[in-house]
């Protein structure tokens, strides 16, 4: 077992996929990682040399914004939104949704934070 | 698997021609594998047949559950006995095959003509040979052509069960042409004094013979004594593999490809290789290796004085910062060989013209593609621009699609259009899948070969295709 910026890597699967398992890396930011260190998508993770995975790692650190990082500005954006008791703040403390959706029925996927 | 069920069934007319796919499933020679596909395809039927009764409603009485759950038995004997064909018809056909080996009146062409050609190699072969098949050995062919062999050659071998090619006038002009351009007649015999082209592309329809043209010249090329630089797949220069731009070349590098390059061309010129002194001395460029960066240190490395091509190569091979550079440095020093003829042959030649799987990040959210001619090692090899020897063969396998007419780099006059068979040639083929059992002899006239000739259009591989259903 592998990690790479935090995440666990399987060793028989592709760089492409791998990459993906990074909080904060999609497919698309895998494919620009990927190519600008010149590694195609069906290369697995086993094949890379250690110089490549730190390469990927400096990239990812430098570039992007992953892991605990951005937890730490998700959570830094609500809590801004609830100390200046906006709507959108008083929705998150209540744990309603504060996109405009219906409450009447549904709302269940907002509403498990308080159920938890 | 699927012909040769096709083949068993037509073999055998008198039984059910019922083709159920878990007879391909069955196909394993060991016994426990039969009586498992036995059981699975008397369920399979039973639950068919269940189904055709659920959909028309309860049978009527006991004399038609009765006759149902006979005809279930008779499709599961079916299959059963298919499968069986399937194994014993291969086995039979080669032992058949084998004793056939002996009987060499079988070896009639059309007209009486001779089947096989008495010419021990190619360069012996002539214009009387032609429209005959010249029979190798596998193990022989994989020492002369070791990078690899096409799939259509190894195909052909396969299914016909026998190493053996057809001699095509088209491979025969295509081997005069450069025997010309070797050694020129002192006058031409012929008024109209056809001029010998140096660099040919091979072009024509699917399945036509352009892959198996171009191994059969490198063949003979390299028995000639040739140096020969033969690449069975150019696609693979494209894709694969790891890239990294080269900011002095602007260039893409492709360390792994080229290493692989190497290597290729190492196997069997190896000895030639030793004899060939470096004739270039200026340092070898080094670039990013796999997956180890850039030498901090060096930026070029220099070759001993008195190098042979033999020690550039292994050079590029052990040392991957140096692998692309070696492959360009290859490409020089091969235009500068004069002891020997040297021959570069390309085939899927068209996957150069077109994008690799490589692109370069531009924004963070797109990326260019990158075309092969941005590739440094392709970028070498591609220009058809010169004074050595070089055939491309297109090929239809790699999905590159229509190119134009007039290609970079290329002569307007290097283009061939290759032919599929003509008449007489698939007459000779029709004949040779006889001897090869591949046709039943009660089955086989020239009325049906023609007929599947015109269906087939002359297309070599879905001849053999459709040959065996000969009725």
């Amino acid at each position: 077992m592998l990690y790479i910026s935090g995440a666990r890597s399987v060793a028989d699967e592709q760089v492409r996929i791998a990459s993906t398992k990074i909080d904060g890396i999609g497919p698309k930011k895998a494919i620009l990682v990927r190519y600008r260190l010149g590694i195609i998508g069906n290369i697995k993770i086993k094949e890379l040399t250690k110089y490549q995975i730190d390469q990927i790692e400096q990239m990812i650190g430098q570039d992007h914004v992953v892991h605990w990082e951005l937890k730490r500005g998700e959570r830094a954006d609500i809590e801004r939104l609830i100390s200046i008791s906006c709507y959108r703040g008083i929705r998150h403390q209540d744990g309603s949704p504060l996109r405009g959706q219906r409450t009447h029925t549904n709302a269940r996927t907002c509403r498990k934070q308080i159920r938890k | 698997m699927l012909r040769s069920l096709f083949r068993s069934v037509a073999a055998s007319p008198a039984k059910s021609t019922l083709i159920i796919p878990t007879a391909i499933a069955a196909s394993n020679p060991t016994t426990s594998q039969l009586t498992s596909s036995r059981t699975f395809a008397s369920k399979k039927a039973k639950a068919s047949a269940s189904k055709g009764n659920n959909k028309k409603g309860q049978p009527k009485s006991k004399a038609d559950a009765k006759t149902k759950s006979k005809q279930e038995e008779i499709v599961a004997a079916s299959v059963d006995d298919a499968a069986h064909d399937l194994i014993s018809d291969e086995r039979n056909r080669r032992r058949l095959l084998d004793e056939d080996e002996r009987n060499t009146s079988l070896d009639v062409g059309p007209n009486g003509r001779p089947l096989f050609t008495s010419a021990a190699s190619l360069s012996e072969l002539s214009r009387k040979d032609a429209c005959t098949y010249m029979k190798f050995s596998r193990k022989k062919l994989e020492e002369v052509l070791p990078e690899r062999l096409p799939v259509g050659m190894v195909k052909e071998f396969d299914e016909s069960m026998r190493d053996a090619l057809l001699v095509r006038h088209s491979f025969l002009d295509l081997r005069d042409n450069f025997r010309r351009i070797v050694d020129p007649p002192l006058q031409s015999s012929n008024s109209r004094g056809l001029s010998a082209q140096k660099q040919i592309v091979l072009d024509g329809p699917v399945s036509c013979g352009k892959s198996i043209a171009l191994a059969m010249l490198a063949h003979w090329a390299r028995d000639e004594g040739w140096l020969v630089f033969y690449v069975p797949e150019g696609r693979s220069w494209t894709h694969g593999g790891l890239f990294y731009k080269n900011p002095q070349t602007g260039l893409w590098d492709t360390p792994v490809q080229a290493a692989n390059i190497l290597q290729d061309f190492l196997k069997y010129n190896e000895s030639c290789l030793m004899k060939l002194p470096c004739k270039i001395v200026d340092p070898i460029p080094l670039g990013d290796g796999a997956g180890v960066g850039r030498m901090k240190d060096a930026d070029s490395m220099a070759m001993p004085e008195g190098s042979t091509l033999y020690d550039l190569i292994q050079t590029g091979i052990t040392t991957t910062h140096a692998s692309v550079g070696v492959v360009v440095r290859l490409r020089q020093e091969l235009s500068l060989v004069k002891d020997i003829p040297v021959l570069i042959a390309i085939d899927q030649y068209n996957s150069w013209f077109t994008f690799t799987e490589f692109e370069e990040p531009m924004t963070v959210r797109s990326c260019r593609p990158i075309h092969a001619r941005e590739v440094a090692t392709v970028n070498a090899f591609r220009s058809m621009m010169h004074d050595n020897m070089m055939v491309g063969a297109f090929s239809h396998s790699t999905a590159v699609g229509k190119l134009r007419q007039d290609l970079p780099d290329v002569p307007t006059n290097a283009r061939v259009m290759f032919p599929r068979y003509s008449l007489d040639e698939a007459a000779v083929v029709s004949h040779y899948y006889l001897r090869q059992r591949l046709i039943r002899r009660e089955a086989f006239s020239e009325e049906a070969w023609k007929k599947l000739y015109y269906l087939a259009n002359g297309n070599g591989s879905e001849m053999r295709w459709l040959l065996p259903f000969m009725r």
